[in-house]
């Protein structure tokens, strides 16, 4: 559509050239105009200072604007569910949120709690299975020994694996055997071996042995429940018989204390691995001008793998995310102001665990521990200091409660600030 | 292997939005890069107050959104969410504010010879408030949006010759408020 152009001044037509609006102008017109009329001079050169002054003014809105907007609309959410779903764990974000995956999830959690929750003592059950026979050796080589002279009486030899289940059996065959009759052992204190060379044993007493024997099955024919000569080999073994013996020399059937059985049993000490879950409650020591319209579900929260060095001492990586106030720049038209915003923020790190475990509480199970965290956030650089107590609910599992300092370090202006929030910890610690 | 969504145009980016949830939201990002700068300058121009412009460009992004999943079609996107944030923001004016400062009354701050951005744009600010909305308005889609003429008129649903005159009055009012500073900041770059 074009303009009538015979309605129009030479100052209009001026504004439309200088707009770019050049249908229905004649330009040479126009420009003759300027160049004979001094108050279009003027005219043009105010529009142009108008036009510089506005120039590339547009502005840029702040991103929390964006997030706002996602979140109002569905699209967005934000911190950890929405990175999860922005990244490369969209499928799994995608899963974690339907309702199949909130029941596989929590079908998982019901099962995994049961378990965990199960406290696993190692009670001795009365079995002949090969594992429950090891630890009855294990009670044995554990007690403390009493060396003493024992004759061998038997002239069976026992050079070689395959010999083993003859020479027990010869062992079986011989009167007052260890192996074989616990009882005939208590009384006599004595092992009937193969040759006459005096060797020792490691028993703390007879009633010792014979509670470890009538543990699983007196005077039991076949207690050491092998099927086969490798099997039999391999109690020997574990049992650290002389080397004599090994070497096929009639030593008899001995243990030697310098090496017997070491192995551990305490189900604590395979628990290597927990997995900490822990709720944030703290605040921020600064008030914030400005609150994130967003309110996300998944905030002030911690998740955290560690590891045991030692029964005190635990070392993993944590995650989680929570609100940080930070200070940003907010360009406003009449002017930049300088505002604290609080922020979600993701954070994570390296973090070490230290339990007191000889300064028990009240009971035994209840203990202080302290734990520190450094690490970074999507901003700057934090640090977390906490101090509490630890109860042991079962061998697997832990509560925890305590204060925490943070500390949050980011840049703004080219400088390095600091934001800090105290407040409680909790939660809970699976050991797996 | 993933779109370039930078490539495709606003109409296709509109009908994406209805699509699934991640096609949605690449196709809504891509189209607030592409216009969240106007919507966020028109909104504050004319209304003039940050946490109004802040709330009113919010509500301009999720009303186009939520149109989208009722009328696929779309071939002016930037027109329509133009016309929506502008719907906003004068029903808001209207709301808080008389329509007009008189200009007889208007007195600009004095200003010290040495100006700087901050100043210039408080300057030119207070100038445009003391237009009528009408006038205002026209000023911000041409000097800021960079708007043709022909634009401006389908964004306001009238005709190019009201959208000349306007914007001519409207410059030849900020002029007669800004004359006594031309000469101070004529320097200005």
């Amino acid at each position: 559509m074009k303009m009538n152009e015979n309605n129009m001044t030479d100052s209009e037509k001026l504004a439309m050239l200088l707009d770019g609006e050049t249908d229905g102008i004649d330009t040479s017109e126009v420009l003759n105009a300027l160049a004979e009329n001094p108050e279009l001079q003027q005219e043009f050169l105010d529009t142009m200072r108008m036009r510089q002054m506005m120039s590339g003014q547009l502005e840029t809105p702040p991103d929390r604007l964006r997030r706002g907007v996602l979140a109002g609309i569905g699209l967005g959410g934000s911190g950890l569910w929405y990175y999860l779903q922005n990244t490369g764990f969209a499928a799994a974000g995608a899963f974690l949120a339907s309702k199949v995956g909130v029941a596989v999830i929590a079908a998982t959690l019901g099962v995994a709690s049961t378990l965990f929750l199960m406290d696993n003592n190692d009670t001795a059950e009365i079995s002949s299975t090969q594992t429950s026979t090891i630890k009855q050796y294990a009670e044995l080589a554990s007690a403390e020994p009493i060396e003493m002279t024992i004759p061998f009486v038997s002239s069976n030899k026992i050079n070689t694996n395959e010999s083993l289940v003859r020479s027990n059996s010869n062992f079986n065959n011989g009167a007052n055997n260890i192996i074989r009759n616990s009882n005939a052992y208590s009384t006599s204190n004595q092992v009937v071996g193969n040759n006459d060379k005096s060797n020792t044993v490691a028993i703390r007493n007879s009633t010792d042995i014979t509670e470890s024997m009538l543990a699983y099955g007196n005077n039991s024919d076949n207690y050491i429940n092998t099927t086969n000569n490798a099997e039999l080999a391999d109690n020997y073994r574990q049992l650290e018989l002389s080397s004599n013996y090994d070497s096929g020399q009639n030593s008899g059937f001995i243990v030697n204390p310098s090496k017997r059985l070491q192995y551990e049993y305490s189900s604590d000490r395979a628990l290597l691995f927990n997995l900490q879950v822990k709720g944030i409650s703290n605040s921020s020591l600064t008030d914030a001008n400005m609150s994130v319209v967003e309110s996300p579900t998944i905030n002030n929260i911690g998740i955290a793998l560690m590891y045991s060095v030692n029964d005190d001492f635990e070392l993993g990586l944590e995650f989680g995310q929570e609100f940080f106030v930070n200070k940003v720049n907010i360009s406003t038209f009449d002017s930049d102001e300088t505002m604290l915003e609080n922020q979600l923020t993701f954070w994570g790190g390296l973090k070490a665990n230290y339990t007191f475990s000889n300064l028990s509480i009240i009971t035994e199970d209840l203990k202080p521990m302290t734990s520190l965290l450094v690490g970074g956030t999507n901003r700057g650089w934090v640090t977390k200091a906490s101090a509490g107590l630890v109860y042991d609910v079962s061998n697997k599992l832990s509560m925890f409660a305590g204060p925490e300092w943070t500390t949050g370090i980011y840049h703004f202006n080219s400088n390095l600030l600091s934001t800090h929030k105290f407040g409680l910890i909790y939660g809970m610690s699976l050991r797996f | 292997m993933s779109k370039d969504f930078t490539t495709i145009s606003d109409a296709e980016l509109y009908y994406m939005l209805s699509g699934s949830k991640s096609d949605s939201k690449k196709a809504f990002d891509e189209l607030y890069r592409r216009y969240s700068p106007n919507i966020y300058t028109y909104c504050r121009k004319v209304l003039n107050n940050g946490p109004m412009a802040d709330d009113m460009f919010q509500e301009t992004f999720t009303r186009f959104y939520t149109s989208a999943n009722k009328d696929r079609k779309m071939t002016n996107v930037s027109g329509y969410l133009l016309k929506i944030a502008r719907n906003l923001c004068l029903n808001e004016k209207a709301k808080k504010y008389n329509d007009k400062v008189s200009l007889d009354d208007l007195e600009l701050p004095h200003y010290d010879k040495s100006y700087d951005n901050r100043q210039l744009n408080e300057l030119l600010q207070t100038a445009l408030d003391a237009l009528p909305k009408k006038y205002r308005e026209v000023i911000v889609l041409r000097e800021y949006m960079d708007m043709s003429y022909k634009e401006i008129a389908e964004a306001l649903d009238t005709t190019m010759p009201i959208v000349r005159i306007r914007i001519y009055r409207a410059k030849g009012k900020i002029k007669e408020l800004l004359a006594p500073y031309f000469d101070e900041i004529k320097d200005y770059s």
